[in-house]
């Protein structure tokens, strides 16, 4: 109770508010509607209830999640008896809604033996690392019960999860903006009521816990830059980054970032250097390789090593972002850029992608976040000399940005090479940095002085709610209305 | 301060409760009662309906709110015969006729009379025309647990088929019932109660707490966040409010 209460107030409001909304979006969304989530619970019951490690099947190969002898006959009844399946996607379907649905459900679900639990062949999903599934066999064993009760389980888990991820952000917004509770609030608040990850966080997946270890391993970061490399710190760190490598492939995002900010901590620390040959060496030049060394990795990764692809990759990066150069041909894969991966799918799609805002509150949030960018320029200028008190979390954070970012990048294009039809990159994916878009918010608002920040902060929090509430609304018109 | 952002975060919300969440929670929208067996996803597929041979399905569930039912035809070889539908099971028996002379594509609907409870029941579909005519139906993964039985055979596609209410409704009259019905293949915990609850903080509760933890924040940084002012310095009415 003591510690309760050295929480600071503002956060407990916060992590309240997360609590509700995290319990509201988890029950009221009928059961495998999230992407993919009948292959990450088929993936826990296998570890949970065959006590094997599932791997690719060797008569089988890789499944479709969709494909039905990838899940146990358990689930594969829940499917077709709860009507789970009808409903995954199909805007025509409402759940079964009824008791006597339950009942007939149960009728077919009684006929089951425990080996009906066991039987699942697996999907592509059992490609993923087995950290998250690891872990979530603790809430699955607790639950026990029915297909359903070990489900929402893991959901509720999630909902755990999402909270850590919170107050993380929070401690985060501290170590950039110096404890001023206020934009500490803000980050955590923007993060809180932030619609797509309320959706997506409560789901079975391992994009939760993935986030929570991202948003640690950016904290961690920070500290070993601002308060020293202390072997606790960098091996915290590291271990941070290792679990969310082993959580989900796109941690591996993570690594180069994590390097930079022991680097970065590690030279600060160090101090001048002392004379002699390596003393004479102009301190941008390690740097100049690290980042040269990084670049070429990405590279190699991205075209599969095959250096020919290399002014492909360059050539989609850039036309992701901005209209082609002159003399630049069509980027590889379908029309994708940064507008349906940065607003549409960040901002606005839920469920299974079949429910989405609609285009003019789109379109107002896309003017939102250019004016956000225009103020976060404003505020940095406005707050130059605190930010360059802070210059080095400011740099480390900007590079756990653009090297997360790039990573995915590169995965994606890597993936296009292949199969030039699936863009790979999605907004579900940023969500692994949403500690930054919330202390981007919080940066931009700090643009306005006193009492006009109030007002604007208020308006913001009010905005955000109502965003929230949209979506919630949207969703559960979806399968309810 | 404090109170600035209070007004800032009232005027946003309140302006959003009249002028989006208002009119979406009062908009008066089509109300299925249930959806056995819903349309397809990925193509469309029929079964046959000829004379003599019904098309019949179990496990279907009539809600207690069903006052209409509603399943699409192909017609291929001109308009439909007449069609009669018996839905039969827990105390429940009713035979609808739909009369002759739906085009390809139509849905074919009727009144029935609503059932007590929600009952299980089974729906037989029979033609009393010569004409071959097909009943839409889901052979992908929109394909329900009501598969379509002819002559004792399976089909293994289900008709569309849906229960409809007699008028349209807002969210808001189906609040109760909408949070009912989020207690289906749940947890036993998740009850009525519980629902409600969230319901309610999630409304209510989370637009409160979360001004109020800016405010507060605001009041914890009060005294270290006050610049110090400079009494001799005339200042603007703006600076003044800025201030």
């Amino acid at each position: 109770m003591r510690r309760l209460r050295r929480i600071p107030l503002p956060l407990l409001a916060v992590l309240g508010v997360v609590l509700v909304e995290g319990l509201a979006w988890a029950f009221a969304v009928p059961a495998l509607q999230g992407a993919d989530e009948s292959a990450h619970f088929s993936y826990v019951q296998k570890l949970a209830d065959a006590h094997v490690m599932p791997w690719r099947n060797p008569d089988l190969g890789y499944l479709e999640p969709a494909y039905p002898p990838s899940v146990s006959t358990e689930q594969r009844v829940a499917w077709t008896w709860a009507g789970l399946e009808p409903l995954r996607g199909n805007r025509a379907a409402r759940p079964l809604w009824t008791h006597e649905d339950e009942r007939i459900w149960a009728r077919e679900n009684a006929k089951l033996t425990p080996d009906h639990r066991t039987d699942g062949a697996g999907s592509r999903v059992v490609d993923n690392p087995p950290l998250y599934y690891l872990t979530a066999v603790v809430p699955y064993e607790i639950a026990g019960g029915t297909f359903f009760d070990r489900l929402y389980a893991l959901r509720v888990y999630n909902v755990a999860l999402l909270l850590v991820a919170v107050a993380l952000t929070w401690l985060l917004a501290g170590e950039l903006f110096g404890r001023r509770r206020e934009l500490q609030t803000l980050a955590a608040a923007a993060v809180a009521l932030h619609p797509v990850l309320l959706d997506v966080a409560t789901r079975v997946t391992p994009d939760v816990l993935l986030l929570t270890l991202a948003s640690a391993a950016l904290y961690l970061m920070t500290l070993v830059v601002r308060r020293g490399p202390s072997w606790r710190r960098v091996a915290g760190l590291l271990a941070v980054v290792a679990a969310a490598c082993l959580t989900q492939g796109r941690g591996l995002g993570l690594v180069a970032p994590a390097l930079f900010a022991v680097g970065l901590g590690w030279w600060r620390a160090r101090g001048a250097p002392r004379p002699g040959v390596l003393g004479r060496v102009p301190a941008v030049v390690p740097w100049a390789v690290g980042a040269l060394v990084v670049l070429v990795a990405f590279a190699a990764y991205a075209t599969r090593f095959d250096f020919g692809e290399l002014a492909g990759f360059w050539s989609y990066l850039w036309q992701f972002y901005l209209p082609p150069l002159p003399g630049m041909t069509d980027p590889i894969g379908v029309s994708w850029d940064v507008e349906n991966v940065y607003l549409n799918r960040f901002f606005g799609t839920f469920v299974q992608f079949e429910v989405d805002f609609p285009p003019d509150l789109l379109r107002a949030i896309r003017v939102a976040v250019f004016a956000g960018l225009a103020l976060l320029a404003v505020s940095a200028w406005r707050h130059r000399r605190a930010l360059w008190a802070r210059r080095d979390v400011v740099a480390v954070l900007l590079v756990a940005f653009v090297l997360s970012v790039l990573a995915l990048h590169a995965a994606a294009f890597r993936s296009l090479l292949v199969n030039p039809a699936d863009p790979v990159i999605t907004g579900r994916y940023l969500l692994m940095l949403i500690p930054l878009y919330g202390i981007g918010v919080a940066a931009a608002v700090a643009a306005f002085p006193g009492r006009v920040r109030a007002l604007a902060s208020g308006g913001l929090l009010g905005a955000l709610v109502l965003l929230q509430l949209s979506a919630f609304g949207l969703v559960v018109e979806r399968f309810y209305a | 301060m404090r109170r600035a952002a209070i007004a800032g975060a009232t005027v946003v919300l309140v302006l959003g409760f009249l002028l989006v969440v208002r009119p979406f929670v009062a908009e008066q929208r089509p109300t299925p009662a249930s959806i056995p067996s819903p349309a397809s996803v990925t193509g469309l597929d029929t079964v046959p309906l000829q004379k003599g041979h019904p098309v019949c399905f179990t496990d279907v569930v009539a809600e207690a709110h069903a006052e209409r039912f509603s399943f699409r035809v192909s017609t291929p070889f001109g308009p439909t015969p007449e069609l009669r539908v018996t839905i039969r099971g827990g105390g429940y028996d009713y035979t609808a006729t739909i009369p002759p002379g739906l085009q390809d594509g139509q849905a074919a609907e009727a009144a029935i009379p609503a059932p007590l409870r929600d009952i299980p029941v089974e729906v037989c579909i029979r033609s009393r025309g010569e004409p071959l005519i097909g009943l839409y139906a889901a052979n992908d993964r929109a394909r329900s647990r009501s598969t379509a039985v002819i002559d004792g055979e399976d089909t293994n596609k289900s008709v569309w088929f849906s229960f409809e209410e007699p008028r349209w409704h807002a969210i808001t009259e189906r609040v109760g019932l909408t949070i009912d019905r989020m207690t289906v293949f749940r947890p036993g915990y998740v009850t009525r109660g519980l629902l409600w609850v969230l319901a309610a903080l999630f409304v209510f509760g989370v637009p409160v707490a979360i001004v109020w933890a800016y405010v507060r924040a605001l009041r914890e940084d009060g005294p270290r966040a006050a610049p110090p002012l400079d009494v001799n310095r005339r200042r603007s009415r703006w600076r003044r409010f800025v201030d």
